[in-house]
């Protein structure tokens, strides 16, 4: 079972989420600050990072960056809808979700699984290591390296490169992307996508403001190549 | 099956709740901006008229009771003159009784050139003869009047005299009855049955009245026309502030309550004008507060939910652990943990919808439109509630509608007027997706009794029951409110209304 | 007077109805008064009515008052109209019994026949009976032309005219003179009477300070003064 960090300071969320996970056996630390849940994290090893945005002292969102720097580790916020502009800035800042608040510990539960979940094999028969231009994408080691040089991504966004270079050339709307790579429902919020889409660019591209290898088309959603 | 999915436009006005036009304000708008428009009885007009009007009067009494005066002047003097000089004429004359013709027709031919002030032409009468100072016996200028005063025998015998206008000409003539001492001495002067008659044209006295008629006329209409000057700064004086007020009471009217009109002087426009400025600070004033407390109450409301929210979280959160647990409790217990957990479940979606009004009302809801397939949108809302059972939910949409919408406020309006309508109505709902013009369409129908009409004015309010005696529906109460908002939020309009086969339809537009 | 409460009433009653025609009357009011202010100022000259202005003008007759009688025939008018004939010489003027003033010569000068009376004899009246003759004669030929007719019948003789002294003067000083006619009186036109008594008055007095009587068989007129 998955290993959560919990930062989150108020008590009875923190309480009710992690008694709830616990419940369905998840090994659960909590933390009540981001400075707290930062000295935890090299510690408690977590799997993944439940992370309040609202936090007394070091927000959300600079914990979020500060786990980045060091760290590809799945991140999911917490937030209460309407805060619109914090859930914007917590995904640029790196996290691969969010949950708004208050929700039910199933609902959790899910994201926690499908940010966690591992991205299936492609069909046999296909080489282990494949070639887009510059990028090297290891399907099996997952990893992805550009001109041979390692390059650290998110789970969210080697997921979505991942979905994208299955099927070069093929446009796929913002909420087909949140359906398969996030498994959110249709409706769900495609910022989550262009967010992601920036991250990954800004990893990726020689000029992140003139992408080739992952394109924009307006009015349709976005796609991998043609080179 | 056509038929039942357009409402007939009969059942249409005042179906549309109030509000539910999410253009609504625009025309309203429209319809207060009049331009500038033109009066043409309007307090201009009407002040330079009533000015001319004065002006006129005054110059028309003035001259013309100069005229009367001056008239009556010019025409006694010239009778007096006249009357008096044909009587020293007459005077000296000796005659005969009865008259000598010869001799009387050289006295009238002397007298005829002595015409005082002007020539006369002169008559005299006796008896049947006729003596003129013309080739014509008698004048026919001189009136019968004139005769029968003049043959008059009173006491003491006058003169008298008469204007006549004929075929157009002024005269005056004259009569002078003659008569003669009967005795040097003794007595009194008695008629000598002798009449003299003079006839003299008034045609100068008509060219002087004349000219100062034209001179009164010449001096009244530049009168007139100086008047108009004054007249027209007056009424500019006038009409200034007027316009300036209606300047002022249309842009309030527009919503601008800062507008002050510049108040100077202390005649009763500037009344009027700090009247009008002091009501326009009051109103600010009212307006004002009554913002503040609006925006304090959505506040409060907006807070109240806010603070709600973090309890809600962790109580959500362990409402599972309530569920699972229940079963080993004793029945009471499991009973009140189950309530606890299904009222916390209904509590959140109840905080949630207060949330996403309150920001509606601070205009703080954002639109993130995306390209969508409208179909596939729908369909998956469906899917997603499970409303999947084609005796429940049936779906008609018209495929490869491509919409610019936010797909998750799209799927609040589809979720909430199906779940309205299986709540409210009876099965099945069928929701029909098409495109109109420029417009998708989404309509909403339930098989149900309808919405009573006095109720269907109000089926987008906050909270409102339509069944009184139900205290609490399934709903938040504010789902069809969040609806209408959301649909506003994509400049789009919502009715309901009554179809004719019964049942409710809720019809959204929305521009592609 | 009732029916005018009844319409003082009646205006109470529609006082309401009144007020919204007030604007209507008053445009009204204002119409009549330009429309007065207009005929007040009418141009040009009006025909007027007959005005008195000054006395008669006093002609002198020809031939003087001494050289002359009076006599009193009709004008077209039916109206007695004077008559001046020429009686060749003067008549002096002798006074009146009553006149004080008579002895002066200059009055005898300046006074004839043809004004006034002339008396030889107290109680005759030569020259007025001479008078009366040629008044019964009637209009000579250019009397007639000019129109000139008697109410006198053809008499063949004049009356005879005689002083009435037992009445004394009119309160107005006048001489009461009596005309004895030799035909009926009473028939006659009040023209005629009038000429003969006109043509007496003048021929007794020159101020014609005379009234006559006139009387026949058949009967006496009233005393009658010179309405002429």
């Amino acid at each position: 079972m998955p290993r959560v960090l919990l930062i989150e300071d108020d008590p009875s969320v923190r309480e009710g989420v992690e008694l709830g996970l616990r419940r369905r056996g998840h090994e659960v630390r909590t933390a009540p600050t981001g400075e707290a849940g930062l000295a935890a994290l090299g510690e408690f090893r977590p799997d993944l990072l439940l992370l309040d945005l609202m936090l007394p002292g070091m927000n959300g969102v600079q914990v979020c960056r500060r786990v980045r720097e060091s760290s590809q580790l799945p991140i999911i916020m917490l937030t209460a809808r309407g805060d619109d502009f914090d859930v914007v800035v917590g995904l640029e800042a790196g996290a691969d979700d969010y949950i708004v608040k208050p929700a039910r510990t199933e609902v959790i539960e899910a994201r926690i699984r499908a940010v966690l979940r591992r991205i299936e094999e492609p069909g046999s028969g296909r080489s282990a290591v494949e070639f887009h231009g510059e990028l090297a994408i290891d399907r099996a080691g997952l990893t992805v390296a550009k001109s041979g040089e390692r390059v650290a991504l998110a789970p969210s966004e080697l997921k979505l490169l991942l979905h994208l270079t299955a099927a070069p050339e093929q446009v796929f709307s913002r909420q087909q992307l949140l359906e398969h790579v996030w498994e959110h429902s249709y409706h769900g919020d495609a910022r989550l996508v262009d967010a992601c889409v920036r991250r990954l660019r800004n990893k990726i591209e020689d000029t992140p403001g003139e992408p080739r290898y992952i394109q924009t088309l307006r009015g349709f959603g976005y796609r991998f190549g043609p080179l | 099956m056509k038929a039942c999915v357009s409402p007939e436009p009969g059942t249409e006005p005042g179906t549309e709740p109030a509000g539910a036009d999410a253009s609504g304000p625009a025309p309203r708008r429209r319809r207060r901006a009049r331009g500038p428009r033109l009066h043409p009885f309007g307090l201009r007009t009407r002040l330079v008229l009533a000015f001319l009007l004065v002006a006129a009067v005054g110059c028309g009494t003035t001259a013309a009771l100069t005229y009367r005066a001056a008239r009556n002047a010019i025409l006694e003097q010239t009778q007096d003159t006249a009357v008096s000089a044909f009587r020293d004429q007459v005077d000296p004359l000796v005659i005969s009784l009865p008259v000598d013709t010869r001799q009387l027709r050289d006295s009238l031919l002397v007298i005829a050139r002595q015409g005082k002030p002007r020539p006369w032409r002169v008559y005299a009468e006796y008896g049947t003869v006729r003596v003129s100072s013309t080739d014509r016996p008698t004048s026919s200028v001189i009136t019968p009047e004139l005769r029968a005063r003049a043959q008059a025998r009173p006491a003491t015998p006058h003169g008298s005299f008469q204007r006549v206008v004929k075929n157009g000409k002024p005269y005056l003539t004259m009569a002078v009855p003659a008569v003669f001492r009967t005795h040097a001495t003794k007595g009194t002067a008695q008629p000598t049955g002798l009449v003299f008659y003079a006839v003299m044209e008034l045609d100068e006295e008509d060219a002087n009245i004349e000219a100062m008629v034209s001179a009164a006329r010449d001096g009244a209409l530049p009168a007139l026309a100086v008047a108009l000057i004054p007249a027209l700064i007056a009424s500019r004086g006038v009409l200034r502030p007027v316009r300036e007020l209606r300047r002022a009471a249309h842009s309030m009217g527009r919503g601008r309550l800062d507008t002050r009109i510049h108040a100077k002087g202390s005649d009763e426009l500037a009344d009027l004008a700090r009247t009008f400025n002091e009501s326009a600070a009051e109103l600010e004033r009212s307006v004002a507060e009554l913002r503040d407390a609006e925006a304090r109450a959505r506040r409060f409301a907006s807070d109240v939910s806010h603070e709600l929210r973090t309890p809600l979280a962790g109580m959500l959160a362990v409402t599972e652990v309530l569920d699972e647990d229940a079963g080993s409790l004793d029945s009471d217990t499991a009973r009140a943990v189950r309530l606890i957990s299904a009222e916390t479940g209904k509590l959140a979606v109840l905080v949630e919808d207060l949330m996403e009004i309150s920001r509606f009302d601070a205009r703080a809801a954002e639109l993130h439109p995306d390209e969508v397939d409208a179909a596939d949108c729908v369909r998956k809302t469906l899917q997603h509630r499970h409303w999947t059972d084609p005796a429940q939910v049936v779906p008609y949409l018209e495929e490869g509608i491509r919409a610019r919408l936010d797909p998750r406020r799209f799927d609040v309006v589809v979720a909430n007027l199906v779940g309205n309508a299986l709540r409210h109505g009876a099965a099945p709902v069928t929701v029909r997706l098409y495109a109109e013009g420029d417009e998708l369409v989404t309509e909403v129908a339930d098989r149900g009794p309808g919405i009573h009409p006095d109720v269907l004015p109000h089926v987008f309010d906050r909270f409102y029951k339509a069944d009184q005696a139900r205290t609490r529906s399934a709903g938040s109460g504010l789902g069809l409110a969040i609806t209408l908002e959301n649909v506003r939020l994509h400049g789009g309009t919502v009715r309901a209304a009554n179809h004719p086969s019964g049942g409710a339809v809720f019809t959204v537009r929305m521009p592609l | 007077m009732r029916r005018r409460k009844a319409a003082a009433v009646r205006r109470l009653t529609v006082a309401a109805v009144r007020h919204r025609k007030g604007a209507a009357a008053r445009r009204r009011t204002v119409a009549a008064a330009l429309l007065g202010m207009v005929s007040l100022a009418a141009c040009g000259i009006q025909k007027s009515d007959v005005v008195e202005a000054g006395g008669a003008a006093t002609v002198a007759v020809y031939p003087a008052p001494e050289f002359r009688m009076v006599l009193y025939f009709l004008g077209p008018d039916g109206r007695p109209v004077p008559v001046v004939r020429d009686i060749g010489q003067p008549v002096p003027d002798t006074t009146s019994p009553w006149d004080e003033t008579g002895t002066d010569p200059k009055h005898r000068e300046s006074q004839g026949l043809g004004s006034g009376q002339v008396n030889q004899e107290r109680g005759t009246r030569v020259v007025t009976d001479k008078v009366l003759a040629a008044l019964v004669a009637g209009p000579a030929g250019a009397d007639k032309a000019a129109g000139l007719t008697t109410g006198l019948p053809g008499w063949k003789k004049p009356p005879i005219a005689e002083a009435v002294e037992e009445a004394g003067p009119t309160p107005q000083g006048r001489r009461i003179v009596r005309l004895r006619s030799p035909y009926p009186v009473m028939e006659l036109s009040d023209a005629a009477v009038q000429q003969l008594v006109c043509t007496t008055a003048y021929a007794e007095d020159g101020g014609g300070m005379v009234e006559v009587t006139l009387t026949s068989v058949d009967g006496t007129l009233p005393a009658t003064r010179c309405e002429s």
